[in-house]
């Protein structure tokens, strides 16, 4: 699955371990996650979403 | 709740691994020359009881942990429960065969074997997923 999660935390200006410290994960989990090694569950991607205010398939593309 | 900190969970233990050594070195040799057989057993078994403080707080770091460091956790787990289930089967036909003559004493090192396949596993698997060799701090 394809996200802009990378993209939207530069765009805020934090770094992997100030955007996981907001969304009460590891900075390992943050960086999995933008490398595409790591799928979020529905809720953190719900979180991450609020957290850049967007929706939620606007940051996650699944893709064919 | 907060998750643990590393280097919290690397003092604690560190302290009841310290606990468990003075224990082997100190309470064990004195299991022989035991004469009540209950004084005994609680000399036996008192090594016991750090290391399953130790799981207890592995657990509790396990609980706080997030969900990449759960799933992480579990399929590691689960991969040393699985090799060393295995090798311990292999080790009872042997056994029941008489092909391999163990005293028992072997069962000892079940559960350090354990530790060391989950903790290589665990560092294999995070390697893969996060790139990083740190495998306390997750």
């Amino acid at each position: 699955m394809e996200n802009r999660v990378r993209e939207l935390r530069e765009k805020h200006g934090w770094s992997q371990g100030e955007l996981g410290e907001r969304l009460d994960v590891s900075r390992q989990t943050i960086n999995a996650i933008e490398t595409g090694k790591y799928d979020p569950s529905l809720p953190l991607a719900f979180k991450i979403a609020r957290l850049f205010g967007m929706r939620i398939e606007t940051i996650f593309d699944p893709g064919k | 709740m907060a998750r643990m900190s590393s280097r919290r969970f690397n003092a604690y233990v560190m302290v009841l691994m310290a606990v468990y050594v003075a224990l082997i070195f100190v309470a064990w040799p004195l299991v022989r020359d035991a004469h009540s057989v209950w004084w005994r057993i609680a000399l036996a078994v008192s090594p016991t009881v750090p290391v399953a403080c130790v799981v207890a707080l592995m657990a509790r770091r396990v609980m706080l942990a997030d969900e990449l460091e759960q799933r992480l956790h579990l399929i590691a787990l689960g991969m040393a429960t699985a090799l060393v289930g295995t090798a311990c089967l292999i080790a009872g036909f042997l056994a029941l065969g008489k092909v391999w003559r163990g005293d028992g004493s072997e069962l000892f090192w079940v559960f350090p074997v354990l530790c060391l396949v989950y903790g290589f596993t665990r560092l294999g698997l995070k390697r893969y997923v996060t790139g990083s060799w740190d495998f306390w701090g997750c």
